[in-house]
């Protein structure tokens, strides 16, 4: 009923309504530099009409709710702009202490010693009995080789570092997701729609929202109140209401994957550590055995996308073996057994399509619950694109591309060059003939079993797939007159009385380090003796002799790293050949002619080195593929590569980054606070605040004319 | 002859240095999305390359004062002697070199205002949809109400 104690109410209600909006500008000038704060309004409403004549008649203002103004879309639009912004960020910024490592402008880096080392063979073609051309050359190889093992160590040193940051964003990440959940469930209990907001919970996850999305990208899917539900853009669901998933970083494993119908018993096993990751597949059915019958496999270093590939451009097959037989595939040695046994093969054979992926490194995995998990560690084809059903942004993907993708690949072209480099230099010098002949030499290179066929991807030899069939020749001399010790002291190693009989060449596919040992004592049994210690060839001349090594057209020396000039066969462990280090007279600069002699002044090893360096040789990386170059051109692409893929990510930065930025200013035009409009509403509100008083100054006033009639 | 050539080449190599660095700044003020300043820099790169196609012309009709059937300077070059020829390729190499990064300069800015684009025209898709009535079942003129989807029926039409 209208009246003047109405009036009153009217102006009460009109009081608290304008100190309610005061209060709510005042929260917002007071949090003008709060960062993910969105400015409030104080939702006003009409009060209750009442029917009286003449007609209805309000009762005044009621402040409804505090609402806060936030574009859900443009946050979605920016968070996920900020994903790939991140990503990008942390890759350029990693890369560019890489670029510094690989930068050769001060004249001595790799391209350089890489230079000398050939210059310096040239040199020695042209003083090839010159002790001090010798010594430079072994200073300088010695620069080379430790020049290298820096960068490997570097770049090692890189990637451990990002496997700390990468620990910390993961602990991160599972932190924000409890932390929303939380955040879910308390919405739900103290928001009343259309009454009771709770904005600063609504702010503070959104805040968190940001956060995780800096992270890794994510989708999400907002049901109104706390019923939210975060996943990553490949759909792992991340948060889900009150309910968190979580991340883990682990250590190497695998995984089967087999068809449904398959009854294979056994699992994968391996042994070494690599960048990528394997996806191994039954091309061939079979059991896993050593013999016969062995079903075959096919290896994808890039989840499935492109099959590792024979010379001829054939997709290369391996066979299923158990561990004693375990093959080498890239950088691990692969092998079946039982689920129990690593040691036991499995009975059942493998039906075609049976896959096992192996993580040969730390990877993030998305937990589900404690019996499943599911492998989430970005992936980058060897097309260049992203694999969609892993992460895609956030710093997780960038760390993990530098990692895995830029550093991973920058060290596989590092380990191939040198690997071209030590087979390269080694074959030519395996043939060749130093100063002094040798009374004792001992291989290089160790096989896992002395039994093995030395060609076969078992052998556990590191230039195994350079082994070819043919003969590798020996001359042996009487020690004290230095000529040779009969006329038909020399010849090729004979391995007619090994298995297959009456054949006298080496056949890598056939003949094990036990063979080879077995063929020069039978062939030359007379001057040396051949044998194996630590799975490594070794041969000793018998008193009143030494020998040297010739032709070899089979590769067998360099492979077994007997009469190299390096030892090793990456850049981990690339040194000089132990020999040749001790004693330059062992630098072999020349060869054994035709006659059986070794000349001081030959220098035809030298110079074949130094050609070598201007030659085209093939280099295959799984990444890569097989490009043909002189070694310094291979190195220098690699530095190219470098170069280029921290010019991309900085582009790719500076565009998201411009996106993400847009999308800022767009939600901070709508939620930020702007200190002017916020003064002059609390103008406003004061006044209105001021004339709310007003009334109720008038409403007393009319009571005291009506408790003044009484008088 | 060739002192006109050696003039409108490296007139060219300085008008193209100077429309990388045109395009380097383009591509600062797309990053800082000031629109006013790439209209003024689209402007005076519009016009710079309207002046650069100018050399091109005259160059041409340098080439063929110099040889009559002779289209480009290249067709030219081994008649040219020693000392000037050598100037000239390295003034050609250098043209060359920055028109390269003028092109990848150009597809990054073209990338990020297609970008930029895309996003506001996104934003406005989106404002769109919103006011769109997602119910799409109105009444007709007749007054009747014209369903856009018929419901599942086993007979459909007139009895």
């Amino acid at each position: 009923m209208p009246g003047v104690n109405s009036l009153l109410n009217l102006g009460t209600g009109a009081l608290f309504a304008s100190q309610s909006a005061i209060q709510v500008t005042g929260g917002n000038i007071s949090n003008v530099n709060t960062p993910g704060y969105s400015r409030r309004n104080v939702r006003l409403e009409e009060g209750i009409s009442i029917n009286w004549k003449p007609g209805q008649i309000g009762t005044g203002v009621r402040a409804a709710e505090v609402y806060r103004n936030f574009d859900q879309f443009v946050e979605n639009s920016y968070n996920d702009k900020a994903s790939s912004r991140e990503r990008w960020d942390s890759l350029y910024n990693t890369l560019s202490s890489v670029e510094s490592l690989f930068n050769e402008s001060k004249g001595y880096g790799i391209n350089s010693s890489l230079t000398t080392f050939f210059n310096d063979w040239q040199d020695l073609s042209q003083r090839p009995n010159d002790a001090a051309s010798r010594q430079q050359l072994l200073n300088d190889t010695r620069n080379m080789v430790n020049s290298l093992h820096s960068m490997q160590n570097d770049l090692v040193r890189y990637q451990q570092q990002v496997e700390d940051y990468i620990k910390q964003d993961v602990e991160q990440a599972n932190d924000i997701m409890s932390r929303i959940a939380d955040i879910n469930t308390q919405i739900n209990v103290e928001q009343i729609d259309g009454q009771n907001n709770t904005n600063s919970l609504y702010d503070e996850r959104a805040t968190l929202i940001r956060d995780l999305s800096k992270i890794m990208d994510t989708n999400v899917i907002d049901n109104g109140r706390g019923d939210m539900t975060i996943t990553t853009s490949a759909g792992q669901t991340l948060v889900d209401g009150s309910k968190h998933f979580s991340l883990s970083y682990d250590g190497p494993q695998s995984q089967n994957n087999l068809t449904p119908g398959s009854n294979f018993d056994g699992q994968v096993y391996f042994d070494g550590s690599s960048e990528f990751e394997y996806t191994v597949e039954v091309a061939t059915p079979g059991t896993v055995t050593s013999g016969a019958g062995a079903a075959q496999f096919r290896v994808s270093l890039d989840g499935g996308t492109t099959w590792l590939k024979n010379d001829d451009g054939s997709t290369k097959l391996f066979s299923a073996r158990p561990e004693d037989g375990a093959i080498q595939v890239n950088d691990l040695k692969i092998w079946f057994g039982t689920e129990s046994s690593s040691g036991t093969a499995p009975t059942q054979a493998f039906t075609v399509g049976d896959k096992f992926n192996i993580t040969p490194k730390s990877a993030l995995y998305w937990v589900q619950n404690t019996s499943t998990k599911e492998n989430i560690t970005p992936q980058i084809n060897f097309a260049g694109q992203d694999n969609t059903r892993r992460l895609t942004g956030g710093t997780l993907t960038g760390l993990f591309s530098f990692r895995d993708n830029n550093v991973g690949r920058y060290k596989e072209r590092m380990d191939a060059m040198t690997k071209e480099l030590i087979w390269q230099t080694n074959r030519i010098h395996s043939q060749g003939a130093g100063l002094k002949a040798h009374t004792y030499m001992e291989g290089t290179s160790a096989v896992t079993s002395d039994g093995t066929a030395l060609g076969s991807g078992a052998s556990g030899l590191p230039f195994a797939d350079k082994l070819q069939a043919g003969n590798s020749m020996m001359y042996f001399y009487n020690s004290t007159t230095g000529a040779l010790a009969s006329a038909a002291s020399f010849g090729p190693i004979d391995f007619s009385s090994i298995n297959p009989p009456g054949i006298e060449n080496f056949d890598p596919a056939q003949h094990s380090l036990e063979d080879v040992a077995q063929a020069i004592d039978d062939s030359f049994g007379t001057y040396v003796d051949a044998s194996i210690v630590n799975h490594k060839l070794q041969i000793t001349a018998k008193s009143g002799y030494e020998f040297q090594m010739g032709t070899d057209t089979s590769g067998l020396y360099a492979a077994l790293g007997l009469n190299t000039y390096f030892s090793g066969s990456q850049t981990s462990d690339i040194e000089i050949n132990g020999s040749v280090n001790g004693d330059v007279d062992f630098v072999n600069a020349g060869h054994v002619n035709g006659a059986g002699e070794a000349n001081s002044g030959d220098n035809t090893s030298a110079l074949s080195i130094k050609e070598m360096g201007q030659k085209d040789i093939s280099i295959t990386t799984a990444s890569d593929g097989t490009t043909s170059q002189t070694l310094i051109e291979y190195y220098d692409s690699t530095v190219a590569a470098v170069g280029a893929d921290t010019g991309t990510a900085k582009f790719n930065y500076n565009f998201q980054n411009t996106l993400a930025s847009d999308l800022n200013e767009k939600q901070q035009a709508v939620s930020g606070v702007n200190i002017d409009e916020e003064m002059s509403n609390l103008i406003k509100y004061q006044h209105s605040y001021t004339a709310a008083a007003k009334l109720i100054t008038t409403a007393d006033q009319m009571l005291q004319v009506l408790l003044g009639l009484k008088n | 002859m060739i002192k006109l050539i050696q003039e409108n080449l490296d007139r060219q190599s300085k008008a193209v240095l100077l429309l990388s660095m045109l395009l380097q700044e383009e591509f600062s003020l797309l990053m800082n999305k000031d629109p006013h300043g790439v209209t003024r820099v689209e402007l005076v790169i519009q016009e710079l390359m309207r002046q650069i196609s100018a050399e091109r012309f005259s160059l041409r009709s340098f080439v063929q004062k110099f040889d009559s059937s002779a289209q480009r300077i290249s067709e030219i070059l081994p008649a040219i002697a020693d000392e000037h020829r050598v100037v000239i390729e390295k003034t050609l190499a250098k043209i060359d070199e920055n028109e390269q990064k003028c092109g990848v300069q150009a597809t990054k800015n073209h990338q990020l205002a297609h970008a930029l684009l895309e996003q506001s025209s996104s934003m406005l898709d989106f404002l769109h949809r919103q006011i769109t009535p997602k119910d799409r079942n109105v009444y007709s003129a007749r007054g009747r109400y014209a369903s856009s989807t018929p419901e599942a029926t086993l007979i459909n039409g007139r009895l």
